[in-house]
């Protein structure tokens, strides 16, 4: 016969409570129980705890919890538009021009000719409309918001890369129409009010959220704020320092992996990834921090990057297995 | 269920609120009452437990699919709830705060943020607070197991997952925190009695 001890009995209380034991052992402790009073005595305690945790209420949510939360959410996905739109705007021109290049080179001038064909292969790719099309986005561009409208038009056909081909040039055009009434709208709105999210909640419901520029314009200042990126795209020339980094390592999905926790603890930006690298965007005053961390990953190798006037430097680090 | 959930996690993704919106309507509680019973302080638990939702928002190119939508949110608020509890222990004057008000007994507040009803026993409240002041002596790690089986009725194997620990680890970790829960309430028993024995005293009345 096994007898149990006060210590085993007492540890196994919980869960005989819990109903979670075995057969054998419930009745071994339902023995142990007649006869000790001890241990009687330790169950009827930790019942009385367990059903004092167990009666705790499941409390309802406070009033107005989940407006607030997706007004919150609302503010967050223009925050990540509006630092994804940057990025998508200059990085197509670079591909275009670097299509270019390729096609100059193996060919010659006389496949420049053919240049239609590598421009529209890259816009399929990246989703940008030639400018070929940029009439349209003239017409809505005023005074004040002049600075972000000549980028809308981009950013109206921008999702993710994944569902890009198949979007064509003709879609584009109806959409850019589409988007001078509402963007007439905010820019009303500013005037008055610092705060017009009813008409963006509006047209915020008809769309996919990341293709809607209007909220740029009137959050304007907000943005501001928590960034220290300049907003004066007078120019369409770049002016972003870009570094790229080579990173020697042994494990590519781990150092992945580790990246993007970097990225989280340093809170900088992950503009854009693919397998083996990831492009991240930070304030100049962040990248020593990010460079010593991520020294701690693997072997780097700084290359020769473009430098610029902004705040903010873009830095692709390309993961090389050694 | 599971397939809606697939649909709405890829619309999500690829930049829907409404789908998002969608997916947590079902975990806006449980997220609120984990944050409500590691925090025990509603405002906390309000803000911490809506930042759980934005970091789930802002990371959501990071769930694989590979676990459950919930395993993943729960994981992040657990996460974000500890943080929270060190970040507060870090700020003396406001643990001092709270300890003045248990001992004074501000009784009021206390019940109302634990959802009480005035109906409910005398008795039965004094043992719910209890109960609650030894849960918030607990470390981070023994309270989040207490919280998330003893009250919110996780099963150990979910527990793991939500803690990126082993099952063991969740086992022997519940086992620590339930006995050393059980001990602060019975020293907490004792210290109140010497105390109003002391009171007592004071006031000319005889034990």
């Amino acid at each position: 016969m096994n007898i149990m001890s006060c210590t085993e009995c007492s540890d196994k209380i919980w869960d005989y409570l819990d109903g979670t034991l075995s057969e054998t052992e419930q009745t071994e402790i339902q023995a142990h129980l007649e006869s000790c009073n001890v241990c009687k005595a330790e169950l009827e305690e930790i019942a009385n705890i367990r059903k004092e945790l167990h009666g705790l209420p499941f409390v309802e949510l406070p009033e107005g919890y989940h407006a607030e939360l997706m007004q919150k959410l609302q503010e967050e996905t223009k925050v990540l538009l509006f630092r994804k739109k940057k990025e998508r705007r200059w990085k197509p021109y670079s591909l275009i021009a670097a299509a270019l290049l390729v096609v100059a080179a193996i060919g010659g001038i006389d496949s420049i000719q053919k240049y239609q064909s590598v421009v529209l292969t890259a816009e399929e790719k990246t989703g940008v409309k030639s400018k070929e099309i940029s009439p349209a986005k003239e017409i809505p561009a005023k005074g004040k918001a002049k600075t972000e409208i000549p980028t809308q038009p981009k950013a109206i056909q921008k999702k993710e890369p994944q569902a890009v081909p198949k979007e064509t040039a003709q879609r584009e055009v109806p959409k850019a129409e589409m988007q001078e009434p509402k963007v007439q709208e905010p820019e009303v709105q500013t005037d008055t009010s610092p705060e017009p999210l009813t008409p963006q909640k509006q047209s915020l419901q008809q769309m996919p959220l990341k293709s809607t520029p209007q909220p740029r314009t009137a959050e304007k200042t907000e943005v501001r704020e928590d960034m220290p990126m300049t907003m004066s795209f007078r120019s369409e020339n770049k002016a972003h320092t870009e570094h790229n980094v080579n990173l020697f390592v042994e494990d590519t999905q781990k150092t992945l992996l580790a990246l993007r926790q970097l990225g989280e603890s340093l809170d900088i930006w992950e503009e854009d990834a693919g397998e083996d690298f990831i492009l991240f965007s930070m304030t100049k005053e962040q990248t020593s921090t990010f460079y010593a961390k991520l020294n701690e990953l693997g072997t780097s190798e700084i290359m020769e990057g473009e430098e610029g006037n902004q705040d903010i430097v873009l830095i692709k680090v390309i993961i090389k297995t050694q | 269920m599971a397939e809606q959930e697939k649909d709405l996690v890829e619309q999500a993704k690829q930049g829907s609120i409404q789908a998002f919106e969608t997916l947590i309507l079902t975990y806006e509680k449980m997220v609120y009452n984990i944050a409500f019973r590691m925090l025990q302080h509603s405002e906390d638990a309000r803000d911490i437990s809506q930042e759980v939702f934005l970091k789930a928002y802002r990371s959501l190119e990071n769930f694989d699919g590979k676990s459950k939508f919930s395993t993943w949110l729960y994981r992040i608020a657990v996460n974000t709830c500890i943080d929270e509890i060190r970040k507060q222990k870090g700020k003396l004057t406001y643990s001092l705060e709270e300890e003045l008000e248990s001992a004074e007994g501000s009784y009021q507040k206390q019940f109302a943020d634990a959802g009480q009803t005035p109906e409910d026993s005398l008795l039965h409240q004094e043992m719910q607070k209890e109960v609650v002041d030894a849960l918030n002596t607990l470390s981070e790690e023994h309270k989040t197991v207490v919280v998330l089986r003893d009250i919110q009725g996780f099963s150990y194997e979910e527990i793991a997952k939500m803690t990126n620990t082993t099952l063991g680890t969740v086992k022997s970790r519940i086992a620590r925190a339930r006995s050393q829960l059980k001990n602060t309430i019975l020293q907490n028993r004792e210290q109140k009695k010497t105390y109003s024995r002391q009171k007592k005293r004071k006031e000319g009345r005889t034990p």
